[in-house]
């Protein structure tokens, strides 16, 4: 165990070091890297913070829900972009398709200790998640929030939930890559792409039924709404532990279909190969 | 198939051991009407490919061995069974004793792979900084490692390329920052699936001459995959031959050529550019000044070639050698289809 | 006229490689997408509020359009990632106009999401939507808006491939820049109507908004008709000189860059 954290911290290291060498060497192409990461995240989320000043409430959540509830999005955009976006780590579709996941086994770690570790660019990802802090902070102040440390901690133990979440349900999709790699490279975009366009969607206003659905099955209302509710401490027809569930539930079933398309994969092997996005 | 010349084991250390492998795949067989769409996604034709068939080997520790073949005869996929990417669908691998299957994070410290077509250098960043990043991922210890650094820095020729993005490298000098790479963590067994594909000929003199030096001088084993038969015969001391699957061949270089017939051309320089017809020896070629000529020296002995041409008088210059690999084995290749 | 035939055809066949299982993966979520955006739509109207100039039933078919017609509303041809790959070479060694080439393989990869999501989902519009009913008062003119969209999005993609290719390194970070900004400038997402007014009137006269948000006003009959098809025209007369003069101007650069 303590072996295996510290080989994980040795792999953020050098992780961490590659990215502030490429930001400091090539820094020109890191500033537009990070503008469009930027203008990415916040263009998701854009649409529904005019639609709510439009409208002033929408799905039982005011305009200034609404902002916080987007800062939440914004916060998970980018502790995603700094984890798990850099060679397609969250994306695991497009290695998988592209016949790349040979490159992680000839190599003498653990595949989920590369997967958990490859991806992580604090520097050139930050962007986002300093601006996800930034509307956390400001709609705190408009709502009169004061929040304290238990909030705070309950606030980045709900953020590593929806994260677990979308990282699970684009791993769950991007199994489908081991059986079709050429139709399955870009399944991971399209998941991922679900919840990141609607993650800014208020839920309050459909059927019950359906919220059920969005929350469990399609996780849409547990990466933003559900979590920032229950920081808000607006009252959900839901019992307050479902986000946990929800996490492990979809944690589980990804290990069990990773390891079956692994399986597979070492079986069938791969026909195709293209180093297109291969460290780079 | 038909040629087999059991290589005689000298020692008992067994680097990789292959027993009884077969590879099976299933390839998609799709139309190109487009009638032919919904046959595709409803009905789907496959075929089975064997892409091993029942193959057995032994690679002892030390060995320098070519796997050669041609395209498709299952070169690759070996070299992936070995290291662990694939599994085979039926028979036994261990590399070092271990099972690639089993311990494949173990394995992965004790062996070296390189695909010739592929790089595991960082695009864009220099390779020094994909050397640091080994030196973590393979947690070497950083002694080591700088020791080991520089004398492949000294070997390979990498000094002057050392601060250069990888992106910005050519093929060659992409391929020893791949090797030096690789070699990094001190390998006690090498998979080398075409390595000189695309080298020109002062990179893969660098390249030939290195593996042979680590062979000779730190027992490395190494398995190298390549069509460049004239390449692996310099490098390697055995060579196997796959075909269809099977190996057809196993043995030395030299014994390869006996089995095949010994073939061997000579080559004369005449005064006034004539061609001549021999009964001993076939003309493969004739331009001015010049002509060429192929036997077989178990049919046709080198003094009876020579007696024939001795009734020539314009000869002003002979050379006499053993035919390029190459050729025996593209003979073979024909022979087999 | 057969050659662009069968490269539309292998474009199109493509994607079927996995069967049908691994296709339906895709459109699904996609599905789902536009399935929620229906239901705020239609969360907003049981809340009473004024959509503005849109009936619930216009801005439900508003969103339904936009997302069957996602590929021809924001066009994207292979132009970029064969400029980043190289591949664009292989291009101009065949005996065909490479931007037809281009145009013909984007054509083909149309295909397999309109036979698997948009059929489906416009015969449930015409059945749910009504969408019978706009199209047969505002089909045509809907028809001929969107050729010019579609004729506009291939410039507008082709203008940005040449000056991609000058960005090297950069190009996928100002492609995304590019999705993201289209896909909201367009009017795809979110009606003008429902942006602040002075944004709205600025967006609706920018070539953006003739890619995605001309169309689907006509079609669901909130658009001046005249106005709009004439801005769509300018903006292509505009615009495709401009594509051609840029794209033959880059060549060498495209051509050498692929190594």
């Amino acid at each position: 165990m303590v072996a295996n954290m510290k080989r994980i911290f040795a792999l953020y290291g050098i992780s961490a070091k590659l990215d502030l060498l490429w930001f400091l060497r090539d820094t020109k192409n890191c500033v537009l890297n990070i503008m469009a990461d930027l203008v990415s995240s916040l263009s998701t989320i854009l649409a529904m913070f005019l639609l709510s000043q439009r409208f002033d409430s929408i799905g039982g959540m005011s305009s200034d829900h609404i902002l916080f509830m987007l800062g939440f999005a914004c916060l998970l955009d980018g502790l995603n972009l700094m984890f798990f976006t850099m060679n397609n780590v969250g994306y695991i579709s497009r290695i998988i398709g592209r016949g790349q996941l040979d490159h992680k086994l000839i190599q003498p770690n653990p595949i989920w200790m590369q997967l958990l570790t490859d991806g992580f660019i604090p520097f050139s990802g930050s962007s986002t998640f300093l601006c996800g802090i930034g509307l956390i902070a400001f709609s705190s102040i408009k709502l009169n929030l004061n929040l304290n440390i238990l909030d705070i901690g309950f606030l980045i133990f709900y953020l590593i939930c929806s994260v677990i979440i979308i990282f699970s349900f684009s791993y769950i999709f991007s199994c489908i890559a081991f059986y079709a790699p050429v139709a399955g490279e870009e399944v991971s975009t399209a998941a991922v792409g679900l919840l990141d366009n609607l993650k800014g969607f208020p839920l309050g206003g459909i059927p019950y039924q359906l919220q059920i659905i969005f929350t469990t099955i399609l996780p849409i209302g547990m990466t933003a709404w559900y979590p920032a509710n229950l920081l808000l401490g607006n009252k959900l027809n839901f019992t307050n532990y479902l986000l946990i569930i929800v996490t492990l539930s979809l944690l589980l079933i990804a290990t069990i279909l990773f390891r079956k398309g692994l399986k597979h994969y070492a079986t069938k092997g791969s026909i195709r190969y293209a180093d297109r996005g291969h460290r780079r | 198939m038909q040629l087999k010349d059991q290589y005689v084991m000298q020692t008992v250390d067994i680097a990789v051991n292959i027993e009884n492998v077969t590879k099976e795949f299933k390839q998609w067989q799709r139309g190109s009407d487009i009638k032919d769409i919904v046959t595709n996604l409803l009905k789907p034709k496959t075929k089975t490919v064997k892409a091993l068939n029942d193959v057995s080997l032994k690679i002892n520790k030390g060995e320098f061995v070519a796997y050669a073949g041609a395209n498709g005869a299952g070169k690759s996929t070996t070299i992936k069974i070995l290291s662990g990417i694939m599994h085979p669908s039926y028979g036994k691998v261990s590399v070092l004793g271990l099972n690639p299957k089993v311990s494949r994070i173990e394995l992965m410290k004790r062996i070296g792979v390189v695909f010739g077509q592929r790089t595991e250098l960082w695009w864009d960043h220099p390779i020094s900084a994909s050397f640091d990043w080994k030196r973590v991922a393979w947690n070497i210890d950083k002694d080591q490692f700088k020791k080991r650094l520089d004398k492949l820095i000294e070997l390979l020729d990498l000094s002057a390329i050392l601060d250069t993005f990888a992106r910005e490298l050519s093929l060659g000098q992409r391929m020893r920052a791949d090797l030096a790479l690789m070699l990094l963590h001190n390998p006690d067994v090498i998979f080398l699936d075409e390595p000189t594909l695309g080298l020109d000929v002062l990179a893969k003199r660098h390249m030939i001459d290195y593996l042979k030096k680590i062979n000779q001088e730190d027992g490395v084993t190494i398995v190298v995959t390549s069509h460049d038969m004239d390449d692996l015969e310099e490098m390697a001391q055995r060579i196997i031959l796959l075909s269809n699957g099977q190996i057809a061949f196993d043995g030395s270089f030299d014994s390869l050529r006996e089995h095949t017939g010994n073939l061997c051309r000579i080559k004369i320089y005449t005064n006034n550019g004539h061609k001549h017809n021999l009964k001993t020896a076939k003309l493969i070629k004739s331009e001015k000044g010049f002509s060429e000529y192929q036997f077989d020296s178990q049919k046709n002995s080198i003094p009876s070639v020579l007696n024939e041409l001795s009734n020539i008088d314009s000869i002003h210059d002979i050379e006499i050698y053993k035919a390029p690999i190459e050729q025996v084995i593209a003979e073979l290749y024909t022979s087999w289809k | 006229m057969l050659t662009y035939i069968k490269t539309i055809s292998l474009s199109a066949t493509k994607a079927f490689d996995g069967g049908l299982l691994y296709i339906f993966g895709n459109y699904f979520l996609k599905l789902v997408q536009l399935f929620v955006f229906l239901l705020i739509w239609n969360s907003l109207h049981n809340q009473g509020v004024d959509l503005g100039i849109f009936t619930i039933e216009q801005l439900f078919l508003y969103s339904i359009l936009a997302s069957i017609l996602s590929e021809q509303l924001n066009i994207v041809t292979p132009a970029t990632t064969a400029f980043w790959e190289g591949s664009i070479i292989s291009r101009y060694l065949k005996p065909l106009p490479v931007l037809v080439q281009l145009s013909a393989e984007t054509v083909g990869s149309w295909i397999p999401k309109t036979v698997f999501f948009s059929i489906p989902v416009l015969l449930i519009s015409i059945r749910y939507f009504n969408l019978s009913k706009y199209l047969a008062s505002h089909g045509i003119m809907f028809l001929l808006s969107l050729s010019l969209s579609i004729s506009l999005g291939f410039a507008f993609d082709y203008i940005f491939a040449a000056f991609v290719i000058r960005l090297r390194n950069a190009h996928y970070t100002a492609y995304s820049i590019r999705v993201a900004l289209v896909t909201f400038l367009s009017g795809a997402v979110i009606p003008f109507d429902f942006m602040p007014y002075s944004l709205a009137k600025v967006l609706e006269v920018l070539p953006f908004g003739s890619l995605a948000s001309a169309p689907l006003l006509i079609l669901t009959g909130n658009g001046n008709v005249a106005s709009i098809i004439s801005l769509q025209v300018f903006w292509n007369i505009v615009l495709w000189p401009m594509a051609v003069t840029l794209f033959s101007k880059s060549q060498e650069r495209m051509v050498s860059y692929g190594g």
